[in-house]
């Protein structure tokens, strides 16, 4: 039987008094790999944003692993959890070594020897070795989104937030970043992944969940989801898709 | 974890301000009572008992300490309407300069601003006053110009009634949004209201001058002074305006070969305005805070007539820090708050 | 004719005692050396700690150097010092004690879990910021020694110095806002998934990041802070200005007013020049691979 690695349970989120997650509810597999899409402004990246902290939700309960987050006990240890964004947030005052460093080395967790050895091999990972001395700013920007995929490893996290990776990147570079991605589809991670580009979500994921205005529509296995869809909304998401 | 630490902290900083607090107040105490020093402010209803000479609301000595303070305020206003008004014009001109095409035009502007910017305010006024001291003929040999003299205490004018002075002033405002007929009617009203008005010529005595009305020689130096330095803060500030915008526009200009001073004139001050005018405004307000110098040269400013003159013929310190700080405070406030009004218009987005 | 030497002498060094004018000029001299050190740290990118410890450092010999007294050398006071070296000492005595502290006091106003403490800071620097320098000089070498124990007293100099790491403080604090303001949210954001929060945040994320945007402004208020020594003239304290002032009113010197102007002008034109051209390599050096 999979375990549960997360739950969330009648979920809602709200800015400045706007609901933007209404009574949302989602279970996650350990090793499952989720693909969110929905029209923009739908609240997908809030629905991700909920789930390591950055957006307090108002009602519900997230579980993960056996952490329980709440309206009142907003924080929890976001050390399993990684994120990238789409557009990288890597530090720009700090080297792509330091940018990798940074997190484990504040944290006490190994010596700087280990992390360093591991910041090297996971550079090595997204195809960037030799890059550890340059400056994020002097990097394209498909090079700093595999950074900022490194580094947000670096906490040997397991579950992975992908919030539209490749969708400030241009075409080319896109390729370089979805072979990366691919590879780590292939690893124990939980992931969570939110993206416009229907030919990777097809490829990669196990199940999809559509969303529109905040209410998760629906929640298929990837394969139903593009033949047998449930929902009226999500007919024609689909239908414009394929244009 | 890191939010208890951030509590502990809070409670850390909040009890040593209170002692801080507290340690200052039962100091400040002490002092008062071994010194039998009294705190109130009815001393100001008192009879100062001494004379302002240079003011624009008179005070003499046998008026109360307000009115003493008020004929600093005003003082202090007039210094800084004046400088403004000159520091603004002659950064029009070294703005303007700065961006022209000359590169003789443009390195004059730049040294002027490379230098008085680097240079001490207070220097300059004393530089000022000393040389306006040193320069200027005794009264006894004073320049004539007219009916007005020019001496080293100042500069002594014939005066009139002060309503005279109303079409003169808006005068400018008729020509230069080009009601030139109703210009053209107010100056010869103008001219004539001038000569048929009753003069009050200063007169020149053995010793000094007498009569009319005069700009003192302090006045003059902290004027100039103020007017020079703010000058280069507002070019560089006016340069930053021009230099934001795109230059697409000055080629535009250029193509449909619009002269220069008009293309400025026209097309990039309008354009450049609201982008500078915070920074501008803050640059009056530094102005207006820094006619507090003329302390130095024994201007009777604001601060001159209070922290100085006030302070230390009655002893009354704590409660003129307290009104200098009051004012201060309010004239801070309400320039901010117009320059945020001004800076952060509605629409920019709050998160 | 007058001795141009011993006027400039009097310009630069006051009443400064004749056979310890060595160690000013020892302190004076340490002064561009720790500009430099630190384009030099910066450029090699050494952890702000050591720049901390290496400027608290300096500050502490400079101190010993022109006041201290102890074994080696003889004792002079505070309120010997006089002409330019007052200047540039109160001006490199506050310039880097201001920063640190205005960091720090950021660090509060970010972060502080109770707002009311955040806004009380506030308001006092707000106040100090409302009010030109020479008020608050004069009224600080007034209404300190009141402040303090009556045991405890206060020179003119003490509350000068007070005074202007203090008004500078307010400025430099008001510029790191600015600059934290001017963060993207984004820097935040990953700051907070890779679970970095609080002073490690600040220390890490925030406090480079500030310091690197608020570089120009920084600059020009540390030219302003150089100016505004003059300003302690007003109090009676007897720096360059004060000396000139001086000097002029004595007979000898008094024609040749306009000449000494200009070279009390042309100094500290000279230092201020030094100190925006300083800005301009430690911005250069800080550039983050930006082309
Ligand atoms: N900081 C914010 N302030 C106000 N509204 C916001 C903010 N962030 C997101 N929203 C709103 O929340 C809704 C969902 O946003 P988001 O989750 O980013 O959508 P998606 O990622 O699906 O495009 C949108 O309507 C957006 O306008
Ligand atoms: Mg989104």
């Amino acid at each position: 039987m999979a375990k549960h690695k997360i739950i969330m349970n009648n979920v809602s989120a709200q800015i400045a008094d706007k609901a933007i997650l209404n009574n949302i509810s989602l279970r996650v597999d350990d090793q499952e790999h989720i693909g969110i899409i929905g029209p923009s402004g739908s609240g997908k990246s809030s629905l991700i944003r909920t789930i390591n902290g950055l957006l307090p939700i108002s009602s519900g309960t997230i579980e993960i692993d056996s952490q329980t987050i709440t309206a009142s006990q907003p924080s929890a240890d976001c050390s399993k959890i990684g994120m990238v964004f789409q557009d990288y947030a890597l530090f720009p005052h700090l080297t792509v070594l330091e940018n990798l460093t940074l997190s484990p080395t504040l944290r006490n967790e190994n010596s700087t020897r280990d992390i360093k050895d591991r910041a090297f091999s996971l550079l090595d990972k997204v195809k960037m070795n030799g890059f550890g001395n340059r400056f994020p700013a002097s990097l394209s920007g498909g090079q700093q989104q595999r950074i900022a995929i490194a580094r947000c490893l670096m906490t040997e996290p397991e579950i992975l937030l992908l919030d539209e990776p490749t969708s400030a990147l241009d075409p080319e570079m896109i390729h370089e970043v979805k072979s990366v991605l691919e590879g780590l589809m292939q690893s124990q991670l939980s992931i969570i992944i939110v993206s416009h580009d229907i030919s990777f979500i097809k490829t990669t994921t196990n199940r999809v969940i559509f969303m529109d205005e905040g209410k998760k529509l629906s929640d298929q296995a990837t394969d139903l989801f593009f033949t047998q869809p449930e929902n009226e909304r999500q007919i024609s998401f689909i239908q414009q898709l394929d244009h | 974890m890191i939010n208890s630490n951030h509590r502990i902290l809070s409670i850390v900083l909040w009890l040593a301000i209170f002692g801080i607090i507290t340690a200052m107040i039962s100091n400040l105490h002490l002092h008062i009572s071994r010194q039998n020093l009294e705190f109130g402010f009815d001393f100001l209803l008192q009879r100062s008992g001494f004379d302002i000479g240079d003011t624009w609301i008179t005070h003499q000595a046998n008026m109360p300490y307000w009115n003493a303070i008020l004929s600093g305020l005003v003082n202090t206003i007039i210094v800084a309407a004046f400088g403004i008004v000159i520091a603004t014009l002659l950064g029009l001109v070294l703005a303007i300069m700065a961006k022209a095409p000359f590169v003789i035009i443009k390195s004059v502007s730049d040294v002027y601003i490379n230098i008085f910017r680097n240079i001490p305010l207070l220097v300059q006024i004393l530089f000022f006053h000393t040389l306006l001291i040193n320069t200027l003929p005794e009264v006894n040999n004073a320049y004539t110009i007219g009916a007005s003299y020019v001496t080293n205490r100042g500069i002594y004018l014939p005066t009139t009634s002060p309503w005279v002075l109303i079409p003169i002033i808006t005068l400018p405002y008729f020509f230069i949004t080009r009601r030139i007929k109703t210009g053209v009617f107010l100056s010869v009203i103008s001219i004539g209201i001038l000569y048929f008005s009753q003069w009050e010529h200063p007169v020149l005595n053995r010793f000094n001058l007498s009569g009319g009305g005069s700009f003192s020689i302090e006045w003059l130096a902290l004027v100039i002074a103020l007017s020079l330095y703010t000058a280069s803060y507002i070019a560089e500030v006016m340069r930053g305006g021009f230099e934001a915008i795109s230059y697409h526009q000055y080629e535009t200009a250029r193509a449909l070969n619009i002269s220069y001073i008009k293309m400025m004139r026209h097309v990039i001050l309008p354009q450049a305005k609201p982008i500078f005018l915070p920074a501008l405004l803050n640059q009056y307000l530094n102005l207006t805070k820094n006619a507090s110098l003329g302390i130095a040269i024994g201007y009777p400013d604001f601060f001159g007539v209070t922290a100085g003159t006030i302070l230390n013929q009655s002893g009354r310190a704590l409660e003129m820090i307290f009104i200098v700080m009051v004012v201060y405070s309010l004239v801070n406030y309400f320039s901010i708050t117009m320059i945020s009004k001004i800076s952060h218009p509605q629409w920019k987005r709050h998160v | 004719m007058f001795d141009l030497l011993s006027a400039l002498d009097f310009l630069s060094f006051g009443f400064y005692p004749d056979i310890d004018k060595w160690r000013l000029v020892l302190a004076i001299v340490i002064i561009p050396m720790h500009a430099v050190l630190t384009v030099f740290c910066v450029k090699n990118r050494y952890r702000l700690s050591y720049c901390l410890v290496l400027t608290l450092g300096l500050q502490m010999l400079t101190l010993w150097l022109s006041i201290g007294d102890g074994a080696i050398l003889r004792s002079v006071k505070l309120d010997e010092l006089s002409g330019l070296c007052l200047n540039l000492l109160l001006a490199y005595w506050s310039i880097p004690l201001a920063t640190i502290l205005a960091a720090g006091i950021c660090f509060i106003l970010i972060n502080a879990s109770s707002k009311s403490l955040a806004y009380i800071l506030g308001l006092f620097f707000d106040l100090i910021r409302s009010l030109p320098l020479v008020t608050l000089l004069f009224f600080n070498t007034l209404i300190l020694p009141m402040l303090f124990n009556p045991k405890l007293i206060i020179t003119r100099l003490e509350a000068a110095w007070i005074t202007l790491i203090f008004f500078l403080c307010a400025y430099t604090i008001q510029i790191f806002l600015g600059a934290y303001e001017a963060i993207s949210y984004h820097q935040h954001e990953s700051a907070k998934a890779l679970g970095i929060s609080g002073w490690k945040k600040y220390r890490h994320i925030d406090l480079p990041q500030m310091l690197k945007h608020s570089l120009p402004a920084l600059i020009s208020t540390y030219i302003g802070m150089i100016k505004d020594t003059t300003l302690v003239m007003i109090i009676g304290l007897a720096d360059s200005l004060g000396n000139l002032q001086l000097l002029i009113s004595r007979n000898a010197y008094k024609h040749y007013y306009i000449e000494f102007f200009f070279i009390l002008g042309f100094l500290f034109w000279l230092t201020c020049t030094l100190c925006g051209w300083w800005g301009k390599q430690l911005e250069r050096t800080s550039n983050y691979g930006k082309t």
